[in-house]
C-alpha cells in the first residue's frame, strides 16, 4: 500500500489494556492551568520508568469547566488501578495543589473511583472544608494564596496504551517535520494523549538486551547506525526513524489518531523525505490490541 | 394518576394530612381515598368529611392540596417520590422528614417546613414559620439533604441543626439564621436579624446584604476569592431555573469564621 509516495508496511501496532483516568485542571487563567497540568504530567513518558503515562488532551473554556475559569484535560494511564491511583495522588499533591490558583475536578463518570482530593484534604490540618453540591462532593484545602478546591474523586476506565507508528525517512529534518505535523492533527482527536517528548519518541525498544538486568533495550533493527551488524528493517536510503506513540480511552480514538497522523505523514510524502510508515510489534504475543496499519488507512 | 383533595370548609381544629402521599394513592378511586382516616384535633374522621376527593388519571404521581385556610398540617411529611402541590396555605412540618419527591406551596407556610428532610425539593412560595428545615420535636438533626427554597421571608432559627443539603431563602431571614447548624449550606437574598450563625459548628452561611451585627464570637477573615462559589453559582441556577444567582462567583467576598464558641469551622460570607 502507498500514500503519496510513501510506503505503509502490511504490519500492526501491538497495544496494551490499560487503566486510564481523566482529571481537569482550571486555574486563574489558561497559562497556570497550564502551568499545572505540565507538572503534573512532567516524567510520564513511559510506565516501564515513570509508572505512568500522562499528558494533556486539550485546552478547556471557561464555559467546558466546573467553575467556568480556564481549564485543561488531563489523560493518566498505568498498567494497573493500583498504580493508576498512587500516581494520580502524588501527581496532584506534588503538582497540582501547589500550583497557584489551581483546582482540580474529576473529568469522567463511573463506578470505579479513584482518590482525588479524599486524601489530600488532610494537608488542610483539620482547616479543610467539604461541600457537596449537586450530589457531588469537593474538598476545599486552605493554602497560602487562598484555598485548593479539590473534588474528592474521579473514574478511571479501560484503556489502551501502546498504540504507535513509525516514519521511515530519508535523514533526522524530514523524519522530524513530518511526525511534528502528525502530532499537531493527533493531538485533535479527542480522548488520547501522546505521552513522549513533543509527542514523538527516537529511542523505540525491543523486548530483552544482551544485559540480563534490562528488560528493554534499543529496537536495533531500526537504528540507522547499526545497518550492516545486525538484522536490519531499513533501506539503504533510510537514514532516519522516529516514533510516534499513542494512548487512549477507546480503541476508536488510538486507530483514529493513528489514522490522521499517517495521513499528516503522507501528506509530506516522498518528496520531503519520507520513505515508509511502519509500526512496533512483539508479535502479538503480549498485547491484546493490533492496529494493523492498512486496516486504519483502509 | 393526579388526586386533588379540596378542603370542604374551615375546621375549628388542625387537621393531621400524614400518610395521605401520592405512592399511598396510587391504583385507589375517590371512594377509597375517601375513607382514609384523618385526624382533626385528636379525633379521627374520614378524608371525606374534611376534602372533596378529585382524580384526573392523565397525570402520574401529583398530590394537590386546595386548603381553606392555612392549618393543615404534615402536608407531604415523610415523601419519597412524585409531586405535591399545595394550593394556597400550608400548616406546621409540611414536608417533614421528606426522603424523596417534590413539594411546591403557592402561598405562606407555617413552622417547620422541611424539618429534618433528608432528600427531595420543596419551594414555598410565600413566607415560611419559625425552625424552617430545623429538627422535629426533640430530634438531633435539621435538614439532612435536599433542597429547600422559599421565595419569601423567614421565622426564627430558619437551617436550625441543619446538617446537610441547600436551603435558599430569597426574601429576609429572621432571626438567628443558622442557628447551632453543624454543615450544609443556606442562602438569604434579604435581610437577617440577630444572632446569625449563632453557634454554628460548620457550614456556610452565604448572605447578600452585610448583617447588622454578628455574635461576637464571629472573626473576621477578611476578603478571599472562594473558587467553590463557581460550582454553588451553576448548581444554583440548574435548581432554580435560572432565578436565583450568587452573582460574580469569581470577585472576592467577605468571610467570617465562627462560632468559635463552638468548633469554630462554620463561615459567613458576604457577597455585597
Amino acid at each position: 500500500m502507498q500514500h503519496n509516495g510513501v510506503i505503509i508496511d502490511d504490519t500492526f501496532a501491538e497495544a496494551f489494556g490499560m487503566k486510564a483516568t481523566r482529571v481537569v485542571i482550571t486555574a486563574i487563567n489558561a497559562r497556570w492551568a497550564y502551568e499545572a497540568a505540565l507538572a503534573m504530567t512532567g516524567f510520564a513518558t513511559s510506565v516501564i520508568g515513570c509508572g505512568v503515562e500522562a499528558g494533556i488532551e486539550s485546552e478547556l473554556e471557561p464555559s467546558a469547566t466546573p467553575d467556568g475559569r480556564p481549564g485543561v484535560s488531563v489523560l493518566l494511564f498505568a498498567m494497573s488501578g493500583k498504580e493508576l491511583a498512587k500516581q494520580l495522588e502524588r501527581r496532584t499533591g506534588q503538582c497540582v495543589l501547589t500550583s497557584p490558583t489551581s483546582a482540580v475536578f474529576a473529568g469522567m463518570e463511573g463506578e470505579e473511583r479513584l482518590p482525588l482530593g479524599k486524601n489530600l484534604r488532610y494537608f488542610g490540618d483539620g482547616h479543610q472544608i467539604s461541600k457537596l453540591i449537586g450530589g457531588r462532593r469537593f474538598w476545599r484545602v486552605p493554602v497560602m494564596d487562598g484555598e485548593f478546591l479539590a473534588e474528592e474523586t474521579t473514574a478511571r476506565c479501560n484503556a489502551i496504551g501502546g498504540g504507535n507508528f513509525l516514519v521511515l525517512a530519508r535523514n533526522q529534518a524530514s523524519a522530524l517535520a513530518a511526525c511534528e505535523d502528525a502530532v499537531v492533527a493527533m493531538r485533535r482527536v479527542p480522548g488520547v494523549i501522546l505521552p513522549f517528548p513533543g509527542g514523538v519518541v527516537r529511542s523505540g525498544s525491543k523486548v530483552g538486551s544482551k544485559y540480563k538486568a534490562l528488560m528493554a533495550s534499543t529496537n536495533d533493527a531500526y537504528c540507522p547506525t547499526l545497518r550492516g551488524l545486525v538484522r536490519s528493517q531499513l533501506g539503504a536510503d533510510t537514514g532516519a526513524v522516529l516514533e510516534i506513540v499513542v494512548n487512549g480511552i477507546t480503541e476508536q480514538a488510538v486507530a483514529e489518531a493513528m489514522r490522521v497522523g499517517i495521513a499528516a505523514v503522507c501528506e509530506r510524502g516522498g518528496e520531503h523525505g519520507i520513505e515508509r510508515i511502519s509500526a512496533g510489534n512483539y508479535g502479538g504475543k503480549l498485547g491484546q490490541y493490533h492496529f494493523h496499519l492498512r486496516e486504519v488507512m483502509a | 394518576m393526579s388526586v386533588t383533595l379540596r378542603q370542604l370548609h374551615q375546621a375549628d381544629q388542625r387537621i393531621d394530612l400524614r400518610g395521605v402521599l401520592p405512592a399511598n394513592l396510587v391504583g385507589l378511586n375517590a371512594q377509597e381515598i375517601g375513607v382514609m382516616p384523618l385526624h382533626l384535633g385528636n379525633r379521627r374522621h374520614p378524608l371525606s368529611e374534611l376534602f372533596a376527593v378529585e382524580i384526573d388519571t392523565r397525570d402520574t404521581d401529583l398530590l394537590t392540596v386546595v386548603p381553606a385556610d392555612g392549618r393543615i398540617d404534615y402536608i407531604g411529611a415523610g415523601l419519597q417520590g412524585g409531586r405535591i402541590e399545595v394550593t394556597g396555605d400550608a400548616g406546621d412540618l409540611l414536608g417533614a422528614g421528606m426522603t424523596g419527591g417534590g413539594i411546591r406551596v403557592s402561598g405562606n407556610v407555617g413552622d417547620n417546613a422541611g424539618s429534618a428532610m433528608r432528600a427531595g425539593e420543596l419551594q414555598i412560595d410565600g413566607n415560611a414559620g419559625n425552625s424552617l428545615g430545623g429538627p422535629v420535636g426533640g430530634g438531633r438533626l435539621g435538614q439532612q439533604g435536599g433542597l429547600i427554597r422559599v421565595l419569601g421571608t423567614v421565622g426564627e432559627c430558619a437551617g436550625e441543626r441543619m446538617r446537610r443539603g441547600m436551603l435558599l431563602i430569597d426574601g429576609d431571614g429572621g432571626d438567628r439564621l443558622g442557628h447551632r447548624m453543624i454543615a450544609g449550606t443556606v442562602y438569604c437574598g434579604g435581610r437577617t436579624g440577630v444572632l446569625t450563625g449563632y453557634a454554628m459548628r460548620r457550614g456556610t452561611l452565604i448572605l447578600r446584604r452585610a448583617p447588622g451585627s454578628l455574635p461576637s464570637t464571629f472573626a473576621d477573615n477578611g476578603r478571599h476569592p472562594l473558587p467553590f462559589l463557581a460550582l454553588l453559582r451553576r448548581e444554583l441556577a440548574r435548581l432554580t431555573h435560572g432565578q436565583s444567582d450568587l452573582g460574580d462567583s469569581m470577585a472576592d467576598v467577605q468571610r467570617y469564621v465562627g462560632d468559635l464558641a463552638y468548633d469554630g469551622h462554620g463561615e459567613i460570607l458576604i457577597l455585597d
